[in-house]
């Protein structure tokens, strides 16, 4: 039995190595996810640009090639896109790509015509999932085929990330010194690097009763008191800046008032 | 030092694993005990040195990405090998009672023990397979949520309520498989009864595989789930999602196929190592019914897998182009070369029985010379892709990026028609074998000898029909109207002829049927046939996972770690292909176990095949259907 089961192993052996042999041959191609690229409207100057990132999307991102070809093409999954610049307006381009059954066309080849619904997925919603500002750069894409783009550059404006203000050290070193922050936070400098990011610290100090005094290991002690209303906005950036300056370890430049545990008491 | 003290500790156990080993095995059955529970002490041992290491490795980067990782083979092969290995054993365990239900009632309606004695056997195998399952299911578990606490955090909001449902599953399905083994011998008098338990088996069995299914399937197509369901209602919403009953009854059929060609298997492997005539006769014919039952699983199955796809591309195109048009295109070859293979080996395997079991066999070799033409030319055009990766210089000498010849049989008009005319000729070759050794006696006899053929060419000629005229129409003609029309006449030809062949075998005449002759090509086509499921199985596997691409949950979550990509094919094989030689050593390990019993009792082989040597003996009495 062992000779004939060290047969029928050998056998086995044999099947998988010829199956592993051709899978082998053929083609390789792994499914790498997307990179994630994220589109800079500040970096969009022209309408040329913009179609050029619409143009990136189509056929990355977007993966609308994967179905819509440009041209005609034996393996089209969709309708050709070549010329539909020309044909569409803006709205019936949005409404097609993210709303693809809201106008559903006739299928003429039957009797009695049946309605063809699209079957594209909505690219605004996962998993294709493009942004606004992206959905309008495919958007003057198409209309780029064989049309007119009327898609501004500036309309991208309204997709820009909200300015970042970037407040003063030293005037958040004073704000500081006002708040007489260093009476509980000795280790400051230790404290800041348990923060995973800048918006964290900035939560932990408005709304302090949470996160900052578990972080401090102060659970139960008196949170901060409303800082989020003493404080103005430039104030509270002032003071983040100053925070965002201090390296580990290193203590805050004030003179704190004495406690009971620096004296000894 | 602690990697000392535990690389010695855990060398003690394992040198006292293989001495009970050693001393239980030759204790005999009972001393099986030991073991065991030594084996099973000594993988926990392995499991928490294992486990703790993967702590040590990854609570750091857990609470960050969501994800833990193991060096050298990663924590994504880790669980593609556990997952494969328990979906396999799940599926044999689940495939495994259906028929052995249906072998047992014959049994008791047909009154010829042999059946019942096959029933047994195959319950044996199913209960040496069953801890196992368990077992890598539990490892599965621990996997998972040890490398992916995000994902299955996620996954638990969705279903914690169905894990009460699947634990509750379990345990009925264990105690009711423990009184249907254990209870064999003892209800023999209460057969009616004995066949309720394994019924109700088989029905836990198939709600078990439906409620892990749903979690599989929700990662594929999940629906949305409206806020403010309650826990059940969220269950059950995102259980009922489009590809669940697809794969339900796509996984269900496919279990039978496997556990068919498994037993099979095993029965070609005890077959060539059988001593006595009885024995090599006893294995022949089980060899002969896991084949059959292979086949009759086989036969359905690309319409639920027809199904499946439909489904997948009608809930996201995207992922059905991923899968059949995308970078998953080039694996249906590798599927269609698979079930090619198996068509090819099942086939051969019938054609075997007919040369060597029947007499008179002669008469059939220009039928197979027939069949064996078709099934080559429908295997060459299933394989043929649509595209070939050419060099310009190529691509300009045939005028384009398609050959006119891959541009016709690379497409899927000629495709589902070449899987419709295998399945057609692969029934008539099984109809041939039905029917050799039988000589009708009803008064329509010569036309029962030759409608069966005729609708069967009739199906074939309109199969043929709907695949040319599939080029000339819509894609969306061919895919709902003309492909289901294939289908459905398929199907419709195999229920009327097997009803019309069953009706004229009423008190037909039986010759003689030889089991026990077949030579050891038969046995190694078994083999064979199971290899390609198994391997099949793991392929399809890859291809669901892979199809979701870089999500999670398709859509809903995205996968971000380091492994949220799909392998290419080469490296998908080599994983498929190690998983596979693991599994069939696995269960080669168990099936030896199971088979001690036999030699413990030393009564097996012959106890089951002693009634009859050959069919026509009982057949003659009327009281054994010789197929």
């Amino acid at each position: 039995m062992s000779k004939e089961f060290l047969k029928i192993t050998m056998f086995v052996v044999l099947i998988l190595s010829a199956f592993y042999y051709m899978a082998s041959s053929i083609p390789q191609q792994a499914s790498l996810p997307p990179v994630k690229e994220q589109l800079d409207p500040a970096q969009i100057k022209t309408k040329a640009d913009l179609v050029n990132v619409g143009r990136k999307l189509f056929f990355g991102k977007g993966q609308c090639a994967l179905c819509h070809t440009i041209g005609a093409s034996h393996g089209a999954r969709a309708p050709n896109l070549e010329g539909v610049g020309a044909k569409l307006t803006r709205e019936f381009i949005y409404e097609s790509t993210t709303q693809p059954s809201k106008y559903i066309y006739m299928d003429y080849t039957v009797s009695p015509p049946k309605p063809f619904p699209a079957q594209m997925p909505k690219i605004n919603k996962p998993p294709v999932d493009l942004s606004d500002a992206e959905l309008l750069a495919v958007m003057s894409f198409v209309q780029s085929l064989g049309g007119e783009v009327t898609i501004e550059p500036r309309e991208l404006a309204a997709f820009l990330p909200p300015p970042v203000v970037k407040g003063d050290p030293n005037a958040g070193r004073a704000v500081f010194n006002k708040l007489e922050c260093a009476r509980c936070h000795q280790q400051l400098g230790a404290v800041l690097g348990k923060y995973a990011s800048k918006e964290s610290l900035r939560a932990a100090v408005v709304r302090p009763a949470g996160a900052a005094a578990k972080a401090e290991g102060k659970e139960g002690k008196p949170p901060h008191f409303e800082f989020d209303r003493k404080l103005s906005v430039k104030d509270l950036d002032d003071l983040m800046a100053y925070l965002e300056g201090l390296q580990p370890a290193q203590k805050p430049e004030s003179t704190p008032t004495p406690t009971k545990a620096s004296t000894g008491a | 030092m602690t990697a000392v003290r535990v690389g010695l500790f855990g060398g003690l156990l394992l040198r006292r694993w293989l001495r009970a080993v050693r001393t239980g095995f030759a204790a005999g059955i009972e001393g099986r005990a030991v073991p065991v529970v030594m084996g099973v002490c000594c993988f926990l041992f392995i499991c928490a040195v294992v486990s703790s290491s993967f702590a040590q490795e990854g609570s750091a980067t857990a609470a960050g990405s969501g994800y833990r990782d193991v060096p050298w083979l990663g924590s994504r092969n880790w669980v593609w090998i556990a997952a494969q290995l328990h979906l396999l054993f799940g599926g044999f365990v689940l495939g495994v009672p259906i028929f052995a239900w249906v072998c047992e009632l014959i049994g008791v309606r047909s009154g010829d023990p042999r059946y019942d004695k096959l029933a047994k056997e195959f319950t044996k195998l199913l209960t040496a397979a069953y801890s196992t399952t368990a077992l890598l299911g539990a490892i599965l578990l621990f996997m998972l949520i040890g490398f992916y606490p995000k994902f299955m955090n996620a996954l638990s909001d969705v279903f914690y309520v169905s894990y009460f449902v699947y634990v509750g599953l379990f345990l009925l399905e264990t105690v009711t498989l423990y009184l249907y083994w254990y209870g064999w011998d003892s209800m023999s008098g209460r057969k009616g009864w004995h066949l309720f338990l394994g019924l109700l088996l088989n029905l836990f069995g198939f709600l078990i595989v439906i409620v892990a299914n749903s979690w599989a399937t929700y990662q594929n197509s999940p629906v949305v789930l409206p806020a403010g369901l309650s826990p059940w209602d969220r269950a059950w919403a995102a259980a009922h999602n489009p590809t669940w009953w697809p794969l339900n009854i796509h996984r269900l059929i496919a279990n039978v196929v496997l556990g068919g060609f498994l037993c099979g298997a095993y029965a070609g492997i005890r077959y060539l190592g059988a001593k006595s005539h009885e024995e090599r006769a006893h294995y022949d014919w089980m060899g002969y019914i896991g084949n059959f039952i292979g086949i009759f699983g086989l036969l359905p199955l690309p319409f639920a897998g027809y199904w499946l796809t439909m489904e997948i591309y009608r809930y996201n195109q995207q992922m059905g182009i991923t899968l059949m048009g995308g970078f998953l295109s080039w694996l249906f070859i590798l599927q269609a070369v698979l079930i090619g293979v198996l068509f090819l080996g099942s086939n051969y395997y019938f054609w075997l029985g007919l040369a060597h079991r029947t007499e008179d066999s002669q008469k059939y070799k220009k039928y197979i010379l027939g069949f064996i033409i078709v099934l080559l030319m429908c295997f060459g055009i299933w394989m043929t892709p649509h595209s070939m990766v050419a060099s310009l210089q190529e691509a300009r000498a045939i005028g384009g990026a398609n050959h006119p010849l891959l541009g016709v049989f690379g497409v899927m008009s000629a495709k589902m028609t070449v899987s419709n005319l295998m399945i057609l000729v692969t029934f008539a070759s099984f109809l041939m074998y039905w029917r050799a050794n039988k000589i009708e006696t009803v008064r329509w006899a010569k036309a029962a000898r030759v409608v069966p053929f005729v609708l069967i060419g009739l199906a074939a000629l309109y199969v043929i029909w709907a695949g040319v005229y599939g080029y000339f129409v819509p894609a969306i003609v061919r895919i709902y109207v003309l492909s289901v029309s294939q289908v459905g006449t398929v199907i419709g030809t195999l229920i009327l002829v097997s009803v019309l062949v069953m009706i004229s075998m009423r008190g037909a005449r039986e010759t003689t049927l030889h089991w026990g002759r077949m030579p050891p090509k038969a046995s190694y086509a078994l083999v064979l046939n199971a290899v390609m499921v198994i391997v099949l199985m793991g392929l399809m596997g890859y291809a669901r996972s892979a199809s979701r691409v870089y999500w999670h949950i398709y859509g809903v979550m995205e996968d971000t770690s380091p492994y949220a990509f799909s392998p290419p094919l080469g490296e998908a094989a080599f994983m498929i292909c190690t998983i596979t030689l693991i599994f069939c050593l696995f269960v080669s390990f168990i099936f030896w176990v199971a088979s001690l019993s036999s030699h413990g009792d030393g009564k097996a082989g012959k106890s089951a095949a002693a009634p009859s040597m050959v069919a026509g003996a009982a057949g003659a009495a009327g009281k054994v259907p010789a197929h």
